[in-house]
């Protein structure tokens, strides 16, 4: 576990993830105002915030922003969905595990974008071909970690749940689900990540619309500063999906000694 | 002429106030009665009792215990050599039966088949005297490790116990267990925050408070330290009195067995190599200096039955001040410490 940080250091905690990245772009605009760096390899950051300005007012960036997030979100709900499920299924009975496993772990093994011709051909360049590739993409880690968070249930304690007379349901509430969250919370984070992933290169290849195609767009015709605007929205995206996860940690994982804060006060004895 | 001065302690004690406070002192057999060799099922707990303790102890505990018996039960796992071979156990309502056997030798295969989490593969277990099968809703179990469900607090895992109450009605009954306990204060706690010994009350709580006719205790105190080991032995004692339900304790620790079970029996090879009554008088509390401790050490006098004890060996020797006596006081009549109690042995430690 680690440790907590000493006195003085300590009054600044919330400040220390954020002076890196606050050094790099103060670095990044110096060499930029001072000409080292020129403007036709790297626009420097207050001329991406001018962009961000900009795109805000015509509404060009919060449309793309909202459509990417609705198809990211559609296809996570979809594929987490299907990959919970089955994972949920075979984690508890062997027929469905022998029934579908292994083609579930073939299919796995196929890099999903690699299925981007064909699901341009198959659903076009709107919405649907994206969803159903994030929610490929999605399912995987989602599946594998069910799976394995419902197998590495004690199996103490579910005999102890039919000793103290849990039935069936009661015994998935109580004691199979709350045992595979940790697991299936790494899954999630997982899948959160290539769910941002999938997403960006499913819209820069083919797409009409989202920060995507705002990026591959803005290169033809050389702004710049609008392509790095699109990655730093992606990093800024994939932080807030993270910290998300983080959340359902912290509430979900409350008797966690490693989440909790409760128990972080009082460490076991 | 010191056994003399505390046995005049003891009777004044005893008649006068009806205190048994007395220091400590030793319990000589004089005689050596009821040596039996008990694998005969449906044989009523034999030995003499004295009056109070059958009276008080047995009035009670009628109506709430649950009777097993096993009838030339055997198991067997897979096509390997049989764990249990044919095995005749009778444990009576209300009994306090510890069993005792080397690591592998079964014990634990039996307390789960009269759990119900396993099936025999041959013979019949009843209980109350009918054909059992399966788990069963009066019998709880208490695990070496605690098993308590490290996402629900303490008083959740309590309420886990609990069966047909409204939720309100099954929160006062955990927080009540828990108070039994001595825990209640850690009722909104996490598990992972409990040392050891307090996870294991908390797991004696969850398994009284549904009120069960029969707990089975597999090793429950085999992970902890000594001194928690004897208040817990304690505490199980105090609440078998209370409660009244049959309890089977697994132990291999024969001390543990001896200070806490009305019968010991001992496993071997599958089937029941010893089976005695330990008819000393409650509460027994263990000296430091007592010899049950040397009984236990000397477990090759039991798992070894051949091995002869020679003479009058005294077997054990207990203290009657424990602090647990108080509740007990009033109930029994004056100088119950004073009757005689007997150690019983084997024919084999007899020759």
């Amino acid at each position: 576990m680690q440790g907590t940080l000493a006195g003085p250091v300590r009054r600044f905690e919330p400040v220390l993830p954020w002076i890196l990245p606050v050094l790099v772009i103060a670095v990044w605009q110096l060499l930029g105002s001072l000409g080292i760096l020129s403007n036709r390899v790297m626009p420097t950051p207050v001329q991406v915030a001018e962009a961000a300005v900009r795109l805000t007012l015509s509404g060009e960036l919060p449309h793309s922003l909202a459509v990417s997030t609705w198809r990211a979100l559609a296809g996570f709900l979809i594929g987490g969905s299907i990959g919970f499920l089955f994972g949920l299924v075979n984690g508890v009975a062997r027929l469905a595990e022998k029934l579908t496993d292994s083609s579930i772990q073939m299919i796995r093994n196929i890099p999903h974008l690699a299925m981007i011709p064909l699901v341009i051909v198959w659903f076009g360049i709107g919405d649907e071909g994206k969803i159903f590739l994030v929610a490929l993409g999605v399912l995987f880690p989602i599946y594998l970690n069910t799976l394995h968070g419902i197998r590495s249930v004690d199996p103490g304690l579910i005999e102890m749940g039919r000793v103290y007379g849990l039935g069936r349901g009661a015994l998935y509430r109580k004691v199979i689900l709350p045992g595979a969250l940790p697991s299936i919370l790494v899954g999630l984070r997982y899948a959160l990540g290539i769910m941002w992933l999938t997403l960006i290169v499913a819209e820069t290849i083919s797409s009409k619309d989202g920060i995507g195609y705002m990026a591959m767009n803005a290169r033809e015709f050389f702004q710049l500063d609008v392509v790095v605007l699109c990655i730093l929205l992606y990093a800024l995206l994939g932080k807030a999906s993270d910290l998300m996860a983080k959340g359902l940690e912290r509430s979900w994982l409350k008797w966690h000694p490693h989440f909790g804060r409760q128990s972080a006060k009082r460490p076991a004895a | 002429m010191a056994s003399a001065f505390r046995q005049a302690k003891r009777e004044t004690a005893g008649g006068l106030t009806g205190d048994w406070a007395g220091g400590p002192w030793t319990e000589t057999p004089d005689r050596q009665t009821g040596f039996s060799r008990q694998v005969t099922p449906g044989r009523p707990a034999g030995g003499p009792r004295t009056e109070d303790e059958m009276g008080i102890r047995d009035r009670e505990k009628s109506s709430c215990g649950l009777s097993v018996t096993l009838r030339r039960v055997t198991k067997q796992f897979g096509d390997g050599p049989a764990v249990l071979n044919g095995l005749d156990l009778a444990i009576h309502a209300g009994q306090f039966v510890a069993i005792v056997g080397r690591s592998g030798c079964g014990k634990s295969t039996l307390l789960r088949l009269i759990a119900g989490l396993d099936a025999p593969t041959g013979g019949e277990l009843l209980r109350d005297g009918r054909p059992a099968a399966g788990l069963d809703p009066y019998t709880r179990v208490m695990f070496q490790d605690s098993r308590l469900l490290p996402w629900l607090t303490v008083e959740e895992n309590v309420t886990l116990g609990v069966h047909g109450l409204g939720k309100r009605e099954a929160k006062e009954k955990a927080r009540e267990a828990l108070r039994l306990v001595g825990l209640e204060e850690r009722a909104r706690d996490w598990p992972s925050v409990l040392s050891g010994g307090q996870k294991q009350r908390v797991a004696l709580a969850r398994a009284l408070v549904g009120n069960p006719r029969l707990l089975l205790l597999d090793e429950p105190l085999g992970a902890l330290d000594a001194l928690t080991r004897i208040e817990m032995q304690r505490l199980i004692e105090r609440l078998w009195q209370k409660q009244g339900f049959t309890a089977l304790l697994v132990t291999h620790d024969v001390g543990e067995a001896v200070a806490l079970a009305d019968r010991v029996v001992m496993i071997e090879r599958g089937t029941i190599a010893l089976d005695l009554e330990i008819t000393l008088g409650r509460p027994r509390v263990r000296t430091p200096d007592s010899p049950t401790s040397k009984a236990a050490s000397s477990t090759g006098c039991w798992s070894r039955t051949t091995a002869p004890m020679r003479g009058r060996k005294r077997l054990t020797k207990f203290r009657r001040n424990g602090p647990f006596c108080a509740g007990r006081r009033a109930k029994r009549p004056a100088g119950v410490g004073s009757l005689p109690h007997e150690v019983h042995e084997t024919d084999e430690t007899r020759t």
